[in-house]
């Protein structure tokens, strides 16, 4: 071993970490040998000693107790977080399954469309400004089966077998203000009073029942609601069960959206 | 035979992750005293290795996801999050004087400059010699600085020290070998600067007793 090679290996000498034995054995031959190179190695012993000493000193300093207590309060403050989370989702505080999510999504996508069209249109308001009607307004209407094509005369444009799929019907004057609900269940079908800007237009459209966006949801307990005409893809009426014709599957097509008083869709019901 | 129940870090860290306040307190309990005296050996401030500490471990808390066990162990994990913090406090407060990396500045060879004299350390007192080694860390560069506190005050392995400042095994070794050439030539400076101060009071003394 020469000076440059005891170099390299000095400072692994004296920190006593050197695991090849022969490079060690070597080492400390040169260092016997060479005057220059043991100073060098004494040197770096004695740095040894002092960063020894240096690290034995401290080997009790700790963080004051205060940072350990402070971080315990955040670790519990997270875990609260980590709680509360799902208990603020109001679907999982009704202990709905997660196929859900989906129908809440195709909500929340109606609404974005809703308020897309909203912007878009930035149409002019009705003449009678648009009220939020409840039930003890006015009197409820009858019951009616689903689907209820028996409101109406003319014949449906799409008429898919009874009972298994909505049916689009006309929208008439004593029907366009009403909410007439598709029960998936099979159960009754409730009309109340409805306000808003879809509502009170478009009086010889042609619509499906409402359906509601939430399965097994009781539309028939909502106070009152309102109504906003959307555009959505083709396609989306394929999700309420509803016939698409292929070859028009790239055209939008009108509905209308239920909303709630608490702003959140309710209810969908398509236009032709 | 006996059966080792201590949990792991990694065991630790799942509990903790899971919620488990206990896990938590037990693995801040563990590994808080070589990240405080880590920061407190890299900036020679207890405010700064106070802040750091919580620092670290509230990363623990809201990141636990980010470590991972393929890199290195959690131990390296958070040293390398207080390194990161400590070089963030100290580019921000710059209290030290660094000494200057000359061999970086001129062509001699390390060998030939680093050739020992006498020992930097001799005829110091225990405490002195500490507080001199202490004051030659501090004045040292933060990269060569980092490397003396992990590798000779913590006892880490070139590896783990390569994992906590995320380089190359081979950059710890050379960056350890110029640092404690560093070291040795500012020990030996301070020696030889206290030794004058004696030599001048010996001449003043004696001029007063001439006097």
């Amino acid at each position: 071993m020469n000076c440059q090679e005891f170099e390299r290996t000095v400072f692994d000498l004296a920190r006593e970490t050197l695991s090849d034995a022969t490079q060690r054995a070597h080492g400390l031959a040169h260092a016997e040998a060479c005057e220059s190179c043991a100073a060098r190695l004494a040197s770096e012993r004695s740095l040894t000693v002092g960063l020894r000493s240096l690290a034995t000193s401290m080997r009790e300093t700790e963080a004051p107790q205060r940072v350990e207590t402070a971080l315990l309060s955040a670790f519990r403050e997270r875990d609260k977080v980590i709680q509360f989370r799902p208990i603020a989702s109001p679907l999982h505080r009704a202990g709905l399954g997660q196929w859900r999510w989906a129908a809440s999504l195709a909500a929340g996508l109606a609404l974005l469309f809703v308020a897309l069209a909203a912007i878009r249109l930035q149409q002019p308001p009705p003449a009678q400004p648009p009220s939020v009607a409840t039930a003890r307004d006015s009197k409820p209407l009858k019951l009616a089966s689903w689907p209820s094509l028996e409101d109406e005369k003319e014949p449906a444009v799409l008429t898919p077998a009874r009972g298994q799929q909505p049916a689009f019907q006309r929208v008439s004057n004593r029907t366009r203000n009403s909410l007439s609900v598709i029960n998936r269940g099979g159960g009754t079908i409730e009309k109340m009073p409805l306000a808003g800007t879809a509502a009170n237009t478009a009086a010889d459209d042609i619509a499906t029942d409402f359906i509601p966006l939430t399965y097994g949801a009781d539309l028939s307990s909502l106070d009152s609601g309102h109504v906003v005409r959307v555009e959505l893809p083709r396609t989306a009426m394929a999700r309420f069960g509803l016939p698409v014709n292929a070859e028009r599957a790239a055209e939008p097509v009108k509905a209308d959206v239920l909303l709630g008083d608490d702003g959140l869709a309710q209810a969908i019901r398509f236009i032709r | 035979m006996t059966v080792n129940t201590t949990p792991s870090d990694d065991q630790l860290l799942r509990l903790l992750k899971a919620g488990d306040e206990d896990a938590f307190t037990t693995l801040y309990r563990r590994r808080q005293g070589g990240i405080y005296r880590f920061a407190l050996q890299m900036s020679g401030s207890e405010t700064v290795a106070e802040d750091v500490t919580q620092e670290v471990f509230m990363v623990l808390i809201r990141e636990a996801d980010h470590y991972d066990a393929g890199r290195g162990s959690l131990q390296a994990y958070l040293y390398g999050i207080a390194r990161n913090q400590v070089l963030r406090r100290l580019e921000r407060d710059r209290p030290f004087v660094q000494i200057a990396d000359e061999a970086e500045e001129t062509d001699i060879p390390t060998a030939e400059r680093f050739v020992a004299q006498d020992d930097p350390l001799g005829n110091l007192l225990h405490s002195e010699m500490i507080d001199s080694v202490r004051g030659a860390i501090l004045a040292l560069p933060a990269h060569y600085r980092e490397v003396v506190v992990l590798c000779d005050l913590h006892e880490m392995s070139y590896v783990e020290a390569a994992a906590a400042l995320s380089c190359a095994v081979g950059t710890v070794r050379s960056r350890l070998h110029r640092a404690r050439a560093l070291l040795i030539e500012k020990l030996r400076t301070e020696k030889g600067k206290r030794k004058e101060p004696e030599a001048d009071s010996g001449l003043l003394r004696t001029a007063r007793c001439f006097a």
